[in-house]
């Protein structure tokens, strides 16, 4: 009879060390235990959305599924994002972060918190060969176009303003468009549709991210020399929220043991 | 001394046998892995290689593709930018007066183009064919306007607008307006399709037998191209690649939708081209190889085993030796199995040598005639590519003639020797010649300036006499000039007057060297250097009729005759597989007659073969192992004499048996009876064995020769000896067919012969008789089939054979001449029915009951046991005893003073006592009469009815009944004497006596009346 006493107790200890495991899981999962991110459908070798099978591919997926699952997460959601709504979707919680060629920026940083950046890309024109522009000077008086509500564009401003080709003064501006003295630019809904007007001669130069127009790049195209200015993607988290410092933390892990340069290597689209 | 110590003996063989079985087991399972694991590392291996190659080829055809791709877009610019130029030639000299709509409406109709427009320097439109909104201000069309600079055209480019898709080509007017051109690219996207698509690409590349090339793209991994259309544009990793199995030069398993394939990955531009060979193939021929080696090894263990344990069991009386204290060898079982070990181990080393043979040689032939159809169909589909490159071409050619035709009819005055030097230039023509409507040169700028069109129908010019009469265009084939011996080609359109009516016409000369540059990589030669043999293999194609080389990857080699090369005359045909030596190369060759032409493939044999001899010593290692292992076992114990003394007792007895065993095995040969197991000897016991072993294989290569539809795919190498479609000759493939055919045949027959004989046991003598001769028939006629079918295999012409076995069957009558009389006797025997298994016959002076009637001959057992063979011809007069009832009779004398009267009363009585006394009569007995008056006696005849084999005995039991009556009743039968002068005294008949007597007579006659009596047939 003591006998069956003690083994009794002693199952119980167990299943109490077991269900104690079983809570401190769900609470570093955070309740769902899914972590929602948000990520761009249409660069091919960051984030890209299959059609077909209805999955993403990229460096950022594989960013986000190796984060998640050091973050403790059991499930990850993507969340189709655009440089237009992300910021937006972050704000009201509907993702719990961004990795979405988010280029961390100062006047980001006043809103959300950004991890170290885990890949830098720079901004470039790409323009059309049979316009035969060949540097960065003969965009002077054309229009150049952008993605709205991309980081390019005020960055495309300054540069241009930096070298001389455009004055202080802004003429007009629409979300749409843009008057500079000495150059416009024209804001296209989506890099489809910028890659649309650039094609048909709508707008004479596109500036975008290297990354992004690497897709949009064929042998009828080219870059102009210059670079506007260099971009650091990070992962953004609502400000101050308790998943920032564990996202950077992670992050951080991941730059010194090589995962991402791992990632970088595994996705590279130039090897 | 007892059951104990035998017991303790039995105990031991069982512990024996456990261990030889594990033994057994353990090698076979060793060598299963050993040859599997070989096996597949040089499938692999050749693989790795087959896919080199492919890849290399792929890289080949994307370059390809990619100039073909440029060139063809090239050529098409070309095109089109003499026409933009010629458009602008026309709008300078006035041929069209101003940009109205109407005008470049025309010019867009005659330069075939979507839509002209005219542009002054900052890209304004001056005049368009259709007003399409296009704005040519913007940056995006400066390439158009370098044509006010240096060049007279521009570079063309594209651009999509919401519109289509156009090329646009500019020419320069004058100083302030350009001509551009706007072109559709559906006519541009049709050229390029055929060639630089994935699809075009991949598809013509296929790897080993039922391998395939696939693509995956770099960037979203999707696929670009698969064999299933459905998975083209799915995500390649979903369906079961890794990216880690995406890097350049890597060999993996890939799982692709259920199927497991074996990989190579190349990493091309923007997509990996993987090569891809289905496990199946890998296995599927790898099974059977091994599968065989194995059986043969497990067979030749087996029998070593089981016979060493018919001896132990069998002989115990054997030479043991000691050796040492506890060690004994056993000479006797050490001798046997150490012979049967050498027969099993060579037995092994053959069959390994011949399937590793077999396998490398039809893989190669598969393989082989897998690339000469992939060239036949490269060379048919290049084929119907130069028929209509050719006509793609002439069309353009003839535009240009046209756009002359139509410049010189609108205004006559600029044919002028100068106009016509600039348009040539501007149509990238060699001339242009304006001829009047006798077929007089009026003008050209060719250096030819006097010449007038022939009336002569043999020379070249005179075909252009139908423009004069009107016919609109006229497009020659390109040829060698007879005047200039330059190679080109003319083209001519008729010119008209204001009336419509035919006014001379215009003839423009090209330079078809662009078109031949094009059709010249599809040449035989061009085609042939781009097929890759594999292995260091070659290809080569030979005239057919003049049997020299056409195409030989050596240069000084073309145009030689073959035979000169080792070739003979019977290696050049079509479909040709086995041996080819080439100077001092020898090559495994396959040939296919591909127009004049046989295209060979061949690769060096030792390539072919160079794998066979590690696993052939592979496998002889492991068997000579395995024997020796066994041979230790079985041969070596560690008991010794004590039991030998047990066995002592046994042993004479045994002795006996053995004695006995041989002559009923002997004789079993002729009853076909069988013999019991434990009577046969250790060698008869492993003949059964071995025969079990035999039939096992024929049986399975016989299910699998009638059910290879259902076991392989039509690509397996059992399919392909099967097939039939190697070079008859004495080769392996004709061999290993010859052998399989065998085992179906002799399966088939055994079958056969087992109903037979089951058939003959159910029904009687007639139907055993049939059955038998049945079975004859069935041996001989499927082993006739057989040699004839296999002879023919063998490159030996059966037909021929057919015929001439007119000849042959003479040569062979003659000496065959009683087989033959002995095989129609045999027939006419069994058909005629003279007799029948189990009858008793007389042949010659040789009676006895016949055991069986053979095709040629007919064996009599007679009654001493014996049984003689007779050859069916000597089979005459013969007496069939068994058919009817036979007689039996007796002569019995009287004495002349007995009264015959008071004997046949007497015999009267008897008569019925006889039949109870004796079973075996059927009727009778039956009083003949009396049969001579002789000299001492009175001969009567008793005769009875009964069957043949009980006819001798009858006769005795006969005379001893006689015997006995007439003893009973005080009847004399005489001795020999002579009575020198008595006088009789005689006694008179009574009258009862006469009247019985006469009674008895009739009755008798009535009796026997239809019974024809022997003796008289005798005496006939």
């Amino acid at each position: 009879m003591k006998k069956t006493l003690r083994r009794g107790a002693a199952l119980g200890a167990i299943l109490l060390t077991l269900s104690a495991f079983v809570l401190t899981g769900c609470g570093q999962s955070q309740g769902s235990g899914t972590l929602k991110v948000g990520v761009r459908d249409d660069i091919v070798n960051f984030s890209y959305l299959n059609e077909n099978t209805g999955k993403h591919y990229g460096l950022e997926i594989d960013l986000a599924n190796e984060m998640a699952k050091r973050l403790g997460y059991a499930d990850v959601e993507f969340v189709t994002v655009t440089p237009d709504t992300r910021k937006d979707m972050l704000l009201n919680g509907e993702v719990d972060c961004v990795v979405a060629t988010y280029s961390i920026a100062d006047t980001r940083l006043e809103n959300f918190d950004f991890s170290a950046p885990y890949y830098t890309d720079s901004t470039v024109v790409m323009v059309e060969k049979s316009s035969q522009l060949q540097d960065i000077y003969d965009l002077k008086g054309l229009n150049i176009g952008t993605m709205a509500g991309s980081n390019a564009s005020p960055l495309l401003a300054t540069k241009l303003f930096e070298l001389g080709i455009i004055g202080e003064n802004v003429i007009s501006n629409s979300d749409t468009f843009t008057q500079y003295e000495g150059v416009s630019v024209t804001k296209a809904p989506s890099y489809d549709e910028l890659n649309v007007l650039l094609e048909r001669g709508d707008v004479d130069a596109a500036c975008m991210d290297r990354c992004i127009a690497q897709t949009y790049m064929d042998s009828d195209r080219k870059f102009i020399e210059t670079e506007i200015a260099a971009q650091e993607y990070g992962v953004a988290t609502q400000k101050d929220s308790e998943l920032s410092g564990k996202v950077a933390e992670v992050i951080d892990e991941m730059l010194e043991d090589g995962t991402i340069e791992g990632f970088i290597s595994k996705w590279d689209w130039e090897k | 001394m007892g059951l104990g110590e035998v017991d303790d003996m039995k105990k031991e063989m069982k512990r024996k046998a456990i261990i030889i079985s594990v033994v057994g087991v353990l090698f076979i399972a060793l060598l299963a892995g050993l040859l599997f694991y070989m096996q597949t590392t040089l499938s692999l291996r050749n693989q790795r290689e087959s896919f080199h190659d492919k890849l290399e080829q792929v890289d080949e055809i994307i370059a390809n593709a990619e100039d073909s791709e440029k060139e063809t877009t090239e050529s098409f610019d070309v095109i089109q930018q003499s026409k933009a130029e010629s458009g602008a030639f026309m709008f300078r000299n006035g041929v069209f007066d101003g940009y109205s709509k109407a005008n470049l409406q025309e010019c867009a109709s005659l330069l075939d183009t979507e839509n002209v427009y005219v542009l002054d320097k900052d890209g304004k439109i001056l005049g368009a064919s259709e007003s399409t909104g296009a704005d040519f201000t913007r940056v995006r069309f400066n390439q158009l306007r370098d044509v006010f600079g240096k060049e007279k055209v521009s570079v063309p480019f594209e651009v999509e607008t919401e519109r289509g898709r156009y090329r646009y080509y500019g020419a320069k007017i004058d100083g302030d307006a350009m001509l551009v051109m706007e072109k559709g690219t559906e006519e541009l996207d049709g050229l390029l399709e055929s060639t630089s698509t994935w699809e075009a690409m991949l598809k013509p590349v296929t790897v080993g037998l039922d391998g395939f090339t696939f693509a995956v793209s770099d960037k979203d991994y999707t696929f670009l191209y698969y064999p299933n259309e459905d998975l083209v544009g799915m995500d390649a990793l979903t369906s079961g690649i890794a990216v880690e199995n995406l890097a350049d030069e890597e060999y993996s398993w890939i799982t692709v939708a259920g199927e497991k394939l074996y990989c190579e990955v190349s990493h091309v531009d923007d997509a990996y081209v993987i090569a891809a060979v289905p496990e199946d193939e890998i296995l599927s021929s790898r099974n059977i190889t091994v599968s065989i080696i194995l059986f043969t090894f497990i067979a030749v263990i087996v029998l070593v085993i089981t016979y060493a344990f018919f001896i132990m069991f069998q002989e115990k009386k054997s030479e043991r030796k000691k050796i040492s204290e506890n060690l004994y060898c056993n000479m006797g079982v050490g001798r046997k199995i150490g012979t049967i070990s050498v027969v099993g181990l060579i037995c092994i080393l053959l069959v390994s040598f011949y399937m590793q043979t077999l396998f490398s040689l039809s893989q190669q032939s598969i393989s082989n005639s897998q690339k000469l159809t992939d060239i036949e169909r490269q060379i048919n589909s290049f084929e119907d590519e130069r028929k209509s490159v050719t006509d793609q071409y002439n069309e353009r050619y003839l535009n240009k003639a046209q756009i002359a035709a139509y410049i010189l009819t609108k205004d006559p005055e600029l044919a002028t020797r100068e106009n016509l030097a600039e348009l040539s230039d501007i149509l990238d023509v060699r001339y242009v010649s304006v001829f009047d409507r006798k077929g007089g040169q009026k003008v050209t700028n060719s250096p030819y300036t006097e010449f007038a069109i022939s009336d002569d129908p043999e020379t070249q010019s005179y075909e252009f006499r139908k423009l004069l009469l009107g016919m609109e265009y006229f497009i020659q084939d390109a040829q060698v000039n007879e005047i200039t011996g330059v190679y080109e080609q003319y083209i001519g359109v008729t010119l008209r007057d204001k009336e419509g009516n035919a006014d001379g016409f215009v003839q423009i000369c090209v330079e078809p060297s662009l078109l031949e540059n094009v059709l010249e990589h599809m040449q035989l030669p061009a085609v042939l250097q781009s097929i890759r043999a594999g292995n260091g293999g070659i290809v080569f194609a030979i005239d057919s009729e003049k049997g020299k080389f056409v195409y030989y990857p050596v240069e000084k080699m073309m145009g030689r005759s073959a035979a000169s090369y080792g070739i003979s005359e019977e290696q050049q045909m079509d479909g040709y597989t086995g041996y080819l030596t080439i100077g001092s190369t020898k090559y495994y060759a396959s040939s296919l007659e591909i127009g004049d032409n046989y295209i060979y493939i061949a690769a060096p044999s030792d390539v072919v073969t160079g794998n066979r001899l590690s696993l052939t010593v592979t496998s002889g290692i492991a068997g000579f192992l395995a024997l020796l292992i066994l041979f230790v076992l079985l041969t070596f114990s560690r008991r010794g004499e004590e039991y030998e003394e047990q066995l002592a007792d046994d042993i004479s007895q045994e002795k006996e048996d053995k004695e006995k065993r041989r002559v009923t095995s002997a004789a079993s040969r002729w009853q076909n009876s069988v013999v019991n197991w434990a009577e046969k000897s250790p060698e008869q016991q492993l003949f059964v064995v071995f025969k079990f072993f035999l039939g096992l294989l024929a049986l399975a290569i016989c299910i699998a020769v009638l059910f290879r539809d259902r076991f392989f795919d039509s690509q397996s190498i059992f399919t392909f000896v099967m097939s039939g479609e190697w070079a008859h000759g004495m080769n392996i493939f004709a061999f290993t067919c010859t052998l399989l055919i065998v085992c179906v045949g002799s399966v088939i027959t055994m079958v056969a012969q087992k109903i037979l004989s089951m058939l003959a046991r159910t029904f009687g003598a007639k139907g055993e008789t049939i059955c038998r001769l049945l079975h004859n028939f069935v041996k001989y006629v499927s082993v006739l089939a057989i040699l004839f079918y296999c002879l023919s295999l063998f490159g030996i012409d059966t037909k021929t054979l057919l015929a001439s076995a007119g000849i042959l069957t003479l040569i062979i009558g003659l000496g065959a001449q009683t087989l033959v009389s002995d095989i129609l006797a045999g027939l006419f025997i069994i058909f005629e029915g003279e007799f029948q298994v189990g009858d008793i016959v007389t042949i010659g002076d040789w009676r006895g009951t016949v055991v069986e009637i053979g095709i040629r001959t007919t064996k009599i057992l007679d009654g001493s046991g014996n049984i003689k063979i007779i050859s069916n011809s000597d089979v005459t007069g013969v007496i069939n005893m068994t058919r009817e009832y036979s007689y039996s009779w007796v002569d019995v004398g009287i004495e002349y003073g007995e009264s015959l009267e008071r004997v046949e009363s007497v015999l009267a009585d008897e008569f019925p006592n006889i039949r109870e006394h004796i079973p075996g009569i059927l009727d009778g007995p039956f009083y003949k009469g009396v049969v001579s008056l002789g000299d001492n006696s009175v001969n009567i005849r008793v005769m009875v009815l009964c069957a043949e084999a009980d006819r001798v005995q009858m006769e005795r039991d006969l005379n001893r009944e006689m015997k006995i009556i007439f003893d009973k009743h005080n009847i004399n039968i005489p001795f020999p004497q002579i009575v020198i002068n008595q006088p009789a005294v005689y006694q008179e008949a009574t009258a009862l006596d006469r009247a019985k007597s006469e009674q008895f007579n009739r009755e008798q006659r009535e009796a026997s009346g239809s019974y024809i009596e022997e003796e008289d047939e005798e005496e006939n």
